[in-house]
């Protein structure tokens, strides 16, 4: 195993459609994403910050007051890219799909199951 | 107890990652109880009146409910919300597998070879897969029990355990305890005189509830057989690393290789929901065939529609778990006669048992001992702090 694996990220069977316009499907993904997301990036400034006071090395007031260098800009503009990937990522699963001749067999076995009996 | 390194934990996620599965399990647990009980309230303060009206009497199915139901948007958005959370909760730890997958398989490779506790592992690569299995992904888990991405692969079998870690992570009576644990205590409180020499557990995946039961009962033989390879490994190696002698098998339990009257216990834990009722009849015939005389089989799973009484309960779990948990056979199984189905596989009638116990870990000792005895009333399966099973003697 040299190469890296990447494990499947989409499940095989019948997609979400809870609304009548599936675009508020995506739209409601892309929110959840999107609080998850919010919620562990708080909860890393967190950590930080209590570290920091901890430790007393940084006071709020210079957090504040901070700007970032081209470096640092361009290191934050990477971790951007790969939280937009993220967020927005049923775009890319609605190009997977239409690319997957799989998804006629796993529809057949969804609605085999239904149809059981 | 051994001194080579549990599989489970090679898994280090990151700071973020961890965050990331907090957040998960929180979600779950809003959804499943507070957004559950609001949708709930939609239902008895507006749906269901406005069903009353024009139909002169009450929903009286699941189905009937999911009709009435369709159109609410918050039906729509609690279900947007948990097919959300279902997903993430196995993307939240696929990173952290991904990062290790090296050292996870070496890992099972060195437990297999080392078999400080004694345990087997037989994999048969021809094994009769299940279309539940090989077209869809239950439960939304990308790659389902069986996908091998390399040799020797325990990929699914580490996403499985680590995410349904996630899964459980908001829920006291999923984390503590758990239905193997509370399970073998009733048989063994209420049946002293049963001390199975042979157990067998149907559909083990990662081995949670079956090593729960084997704490109860450490003097009989254990076997356990799945159709995921990955998962059958993975479980190999964490039971060498606990210390527990298991024999694991890849098979389809349609057609076991076991002899007649092996085994005095089977046992299997939310498995038969996941599979065809045509499939769940050729596994009680081969059930009832390698039990023996005096043998039990018991059974974890939701309860059925005729258990619940309520239509509501048939709608919040049927709806969500058929059309898009990937878990076709649901609805079907929870309406069947199960009594006829134990019938029909051979076991007698008289025999058939149907327990509701409460999770044991969670209830005081002194309420599950008298649940046990019957001088109490369990609570209810329907708010998950009681464990249903239904099964028979042979």
């Amino acid at each position: 195993m040299s190469t890296p694996v990447r494990l499947p990220r989409r499940a095989r069977g019948r997609k979400l459609q809870a609304f009548s316009d599936p675009v508020h499907d995506h739209l409601m993904s892309m929110i959840v994403s999107l609080t998850a997301e919010l919620s562990v990036a708080r909860e890393r400034q967190d950590t930080v910050e209590r570290l920091l006071e901890r430790h007393g090395i940084v006071q709020r007031a210079e957090i504040e007051a901070y700007r970032a260098d081209e470096q640092v800009e361009a290191a934050r503009t990477t971790m951007r890219d790969e939280l937009i990937a993220q967020v927005f990522h049923i775009l890319h699963e609605q190009a997977e799909v239409a690319a997957d001749k799989a998804q006629r067999v796993e529809t057949k076995a969804v609605r085999r199951g239904a149809a059981d009996e | 107890m051994s001194n080579i390194t549990n599989i489970d934990d090679l898994v280090e996620p990151t700071h973020d990652e961890h965050a990331r599965q907090r957040f998960v399990s929180v979600l779950r647990k809003h959804v499943t109880a507070d957004f559950a009980q609001d949708m709930r309230t939609v239902y008895d303060d507006r749906v269901a009146p406005a069903f009353e009206k024009t139909h002169g009497r009450k929903p009286a199915t699941g189905m009937e409910i999911r009709k009435a139901m369709k159109n609410e948007p918050i039906f729509q958005e609690w279900t947007a919300l948990s097919y959300n959370a279902q997903q993430m909760t196995w993307w939240s730890v696929q990173p952290s597998i991904e990062r290790r997958l090296p050292e996870l398989v070496q890992s099972a490779k060195d437990a297999a070879r080392a078999t400080p506790a004694g345990g087997t592992l037989r994999l048969n690569p021809d094994v009769v897969m299940p279309k539940s299995v090989s077209d869809i992904d239950i439960h939304l888990m990308p790659g389902s029990f069986a996908a091998e991405h390399g040799a020797d692969d325990v990929a699914q079998g580490a996403l499985y355990h680590h995410g349904t870690g996630v899964f459980a992570g908001g829920i006291a009576h999923r984390t503590k305890g758990g239905w193997g644990a509370t399970t073998a205590r009733y048989f063994k409180l209420r049946y002293p005189e049963f001390a199975p020499k042979a157990y067998l557990d149907i559909g083990c995946t990662v081995g949670r509830e079956l090593f729960s039961v084997m704490d109860v009962y450490p003097d009989a033989q254990t076997y356990a057989v799945d159709v995921g390879a990955p998962v059958l490994r993975y479980a190999h190696a964490r039971a060498e690393a606990m210390g527990k002698t298991v024999h694991f098998s890849q098979q389809n339990a349609e057609t076991l290789d076991f002899d007649d009257a092996t085994f005095d216990l089977i046992t299997t834990s939310f498995f038969f929901h996941e599979i065809s009722v045509p499939s769940a009849r050729k596994i009680l015939r081969e059930a009832y065939r390698v039990l023996k005389p005096g043998g039990l089989m018991i059974n974890q799973e939701m309860p059925p529609s005729s258990f619940v009484k309520d239509p509501y309960y048939d709608f919040a779990t049927d709806t969500w778990n058929e059309l898009f948990n990937n878990e076709p056979h649901v609805r079907n199984f929870r309406q069947q006669d199960l009594p006829k189905l134990f019938a029909e596989a051979g076991f007698a009638k008289k025999n058939y048992v149907e327990i509701s116990v409460p999770n044991y870990g969670t209830w005081p000792d002194a309420l599950f001992e008298a649940c046990v005895r019957g001088d109490a009333v369990p609570p209810e399966v329907e708010n998950g702090q009681a464990w249903y099973s239904f099964g028979a003697w042979k």
